[in-house]
């Protein structure tokens, strides 16, 4: 597997790490990380000069021990050692950037973790690093059966997305299970409770518990988030599930003849009478019925 | 250690270097009861000096939405917090306001400067009493502040189409615009480990050089207002440059004259006024009566220097907003902002006049002059006696010309809808 | 991996910030923008234009919480204070 870096983590790591170890009475390190950094502004050529920085930090990276702890961890996963082509390292700005991908194209299967500059200073450092490639290493594994694509049928982007939260949260308290990360705990809970609000709190413990004892595969975890996908209420503002704009004039499955459910089915199989939809689309796909052929295009 | 004089605070103070004050100084002076927060400024700065790669997030001049707002996120509580850490319930105010040596009183506490004393770490005692703000502190510049770019959740690639559909204030908030401060004992500089920073004698602008500087981050660290920035590419820690070319009076449209900023020329609002003002040897302000500036903040007394506490003597003076809890002001601009919005509030017949000045002209003001006009209205506001005067404000630029004349009733002239735009 | 959960860490997420004041100033705010706008030659409707504007949130602000009729007042009550109501519009000229 081959390590990679992107040059302004490294470059931010090793100057945040510099730092740290200058306050902390390592004055004479930190000096002599800074003489050999400042030598390199001198090079005239910029594309030279990149890459001395470059070449600097990786040096320094490894010699300040930063570069074994990420190895480390990634060896306690043995299915990255073997199937990743690659593991890139690049920088986050932000904690929601954070993370790890699997890139697959023909030949390559390559991983992509984002961090902080800051997260490498943090105690939870490794905690962090193990859970996400805990993920990799699922996606890696053909018993997991991973699918990078979620999808539901005729379900508005904002369902999508609802779906995809509660997968997260659900693979998330099993990795976190699976590693015995008990300080996690009490956040997958309240992560869990938050994306399950629906369901009985007895039926929240059974299944919180449950994810946190076994390893689901990938096909598991997303029935659970279907099954337990309940559609959003019919709000005034929200959104028609049928033509996306927001509306104030819900009209419910008394209001709609079978004709029209009939005609909306055609289009959008997932849609139940319940679901509802707004006036305008009720009136539509009423008309629908009644002229041949219909007028309205999805 | 040296010993120099810091009229903000009335009373001497420590800073690295012995005291040095340019010719002239650069100044400004914001009227935040104007501000509506629509980052005009931000945008000229922004298309003039920092549009380049590695500058993404570096924004010399911006605006923030007060009490939440901050870029960096928090650096004025943050910053504030580690001084009261220094020096628990210390941070106060005493003593009468005087003359221009001592406008607001004696500052008790402890300066960034003298705080950083007592924080010693095995390399040394800090220059300045700082911290360096995080990426994340530094990418958000939208972070609580109005207009946000934002999208919905799991639609990332729709963005807000209208401010109404943003979260609404519920209590009071005002606009402050910031750039950098261009101090008189100038933190970033007394912090710099390889001497990269200077103070130009000729109008005490603050510079980096960029073939000196190594990008220790320092300034940044030490800089009160976190107004140096660390930019990627480059290797080198950036500031606002205060449109020198143009304080120089070398940008074509001004004929050969000093010509106000970038961020200044281009405000809708009004709400800026920059200026060039002359230094005693101790670095007070040389008396100048008919200069706007040195109206606004030693006779008037209505603009004040923000966070003077951080003992910089930052050269960015602000009008303070009438209608914010005046704990919150006293705290930001000094024991000053009483007398100043009582004194905005209720303008005697000259500041009318010198506000006039305010955003009519690109070209820099050196001196005014009063016409004066009639009365046109008389009346009584909290019992003090009010009279309106007609009169007619006219500033002069560096070559003694006039270079702007308005009424205090400046007529409106609305402009034609056929030439609406035509500008 | 899709991640959508609301994060307060992350400087991009829109968010309320609870402060401890419960001081209303919405009055002397309004005030403030009415006699700034008034000195800047704004005759009453265009100051109450202002109010109603969403894309000034400030004014905007007093508008919806305290109604047309508080605003219409409020700058009546302004102009009047400070000797402006009567003179306006004879003082505006159209170039057309």
């Amino acid at each position: 597997m081959q390590l990679r870096y992107d040059g302004h983590l490294l470059e931010s790591v090793v100057f945040l790490e510099a730092r740290r170890l200058e306050q902390s009475g390592q004055a004479a390190l930190a000096g002599r990380y800074h003489a050999q950094r400042s030598t390199l502004y001198e090079l005239a050529d910029p594309d030279q000069r990149s890459d001395g920085f470059f070449k600097l930090h990786v040096q320094w990276f490894r010699e300040l021990g930063l570069e074994a702890r990420v190895l480390a961890t990634a060896k306690e996963f043995p299915l990255i050692e073997e199937r990743a082509t690659s593991l890139m390292l690049r920088k986050a700005l932000a904690k929601k950037e954070e993370g790890a991908e699997l890139f697959v194209r023909p030949g390559a299967k390559n991983v992509v973790v984002a961090l902080r500059s800051e997260r490498f200073l943090e105690d939870g450092f490794e905690p962090f690093l193990r859970h996400e490639f805990c993920h990799v290493a699922d996606m890696l594994d053909d018993a997991f059966g991973y699918e990078p694509r979620i999808e539901l049928a005729g379900a508005p982007p904002t369902e999508l997305a609802l779906l995809r939260d509660r997968y997260r949260v659900l693979w998330d308290i099993t990795i976190a299970g699976r590693l015995k990360q008990e300080a996690e705990r009490a956040a997958c809970w309240s992560e869990f409770t938050r994306a399950f609000s629906t369901l009985p709190e007895e039926r929240q413990r059974e299944l919180f518990d449950r994810l946190w004892r076994e390893r689901p595969a990938h096909a598991g975890l997303l029935d659970i988030a279907k099954s337990s996908h309940t559609r959003a209420a019919r709000t005034p503002g929200g959104a028609c599930p049928l033509c996306k704009f927001p509306t104030f004039d819900w009209a419910g499955a008394d209001g709609l003849g079978s004709g029209a459910v009939a005609a909306i089915q055609e289009h959008f199989p997932n849609w139940r009478p319940e679901d509802g939809c707004c006036g305008r689309c009720a009136e539509l796909y009423a008309m629908s019925k009644m002229a041949q052929p219909p007028t309205l295009f999805v | 250690m040296s010993n120099v004089y810091n009229w903000q605070l009335g009373r001497p103070m420590d800073y690295p270097y012995d005291a040095a004050f340019p010719r002239e100084q650069f100044a400004f002076v914001f009227n935040l009861n104007r501000c509506i927060g629509c980052q005009s400024c931000t945008m000229a700065c922004k298309s003039t000096w920092t549009f380049s790669k590695g500058q993404e997030y570096m924004w010399w001049n911006n605006v923030e939405t007060k009490p939440y707002g901050g870029y960096p996120a928090h650096w004025d509580v943050k910053t504030l917090d580690l001084l009261e850490k220094a020096n628990p319930g210390g941070q106060s105010w005493g003593g009468t306001p005087q003359n221009a040596k001592a406008p607001y009183g004696q500052f008790k506490g402890q300066t960034v400067f003298e705080a950083a004393k007592h924080n010693v770490s095995p390399e040394g005692a800090q220059k300045a009493l700082g911290y360096l703000p995080t990426d994340e502190e530094w990418a958000g510049a939208n972070r609580f502040e109005d207009h946000p770019t934002g999208a919905p959740k799991g639609e990332r690639d729709r963005y807000f189409q209208r401010p109404e559909s943003l979260p609404q204030h519920k209590t009071w908030f005002f606009y402050l615009a910031r750039l950098c401060n261009h101090c008189s004992y100038p933190a970033c500089l007394a912090a710099c480990p390889r001497s990269a920073i200077y103070k130009r004698p000729e109008d005490g602008i603050v510079l980096i050089d960029q073939e000196r500087c190594r990008g220790y981050r320092k300034c940044m660290e030490a800089c009160p207002y976190k107004k140096s920035l660390y930019r990627g590419t480059t290797r080198t820690s950036e500031k606002c440059v205060a449109c020198y070319p143009r304080v120089e009076g070398r940008d074509p449209d001004g004929g050969g004259l000093p010509m106000q900023t970038r961020c200044m020329s281009a405000c809708i609002g009004h709400i800026r006024l920059q200026g060039l003002v002359e230094l005693n040897a101790d670095g007070t302000w040389k008396e100048n009566r008919q200069h706007p500036l040195y109206y606004l903040v030693h006779v008037a007394k209505v603009a004040l220097p923000l966070y003077p506490q951080f003992g910089t003597e930052p050269n960015g003076y602000y009008i303070p907003p009438r209608w914010v809890p005046l704990p919150y002001l006293r705290q930001m601009f000094g024991p000053g902002v009483d007398a100043a919005i009582e004194r905005y509030s209720v303008p005697d017949r000259e500041l009318l006049a010198v506000l006039q000045l305010f955003g009519k002209d690109r070209r820099i003001c050196f001196r005014y002059e009063i016409k004066q006009g009639p009365k046109v209205f008389e009346t009584n506001i909290r019992g003090k006696k009010f009279e309106m005067f007609n009169d007619t404000v006219i500033g002069y630029g560096r070559d003694g010309k006039e270079i702007a004349r308005i009424a205090v009733e400046e007529p409106v002239h609305v402009r034609p809808a056929q030439h609406a735009n035509s500008i | 991996m899709p991640k959508h959960e609301v994060d307060s860490e992350d400087p991009m997420e829109l968010m309320g910030v609870t402060l401890a004041t419960h001081e209303d100033t919405l009055t002397p705010m309004a005030e403030c923008f009415i006699e700034e706008f008034m000195r800047m030659r704004f005759n009453p409707e265009q100051v109450l234009e202002l109010f109603k504007n969403p894309d000034y949130i400030g004014p905007h602000m007093v508008w919806e919480q305290r109604g047309e009729g508080f605003v219409r007042q409020l700058i009546a009550d302004s102009f009047a204070q400070w000797g402006r109501a009567a003179n306006h519009e004879s003082r505006v000229t159209n170039n057309a």
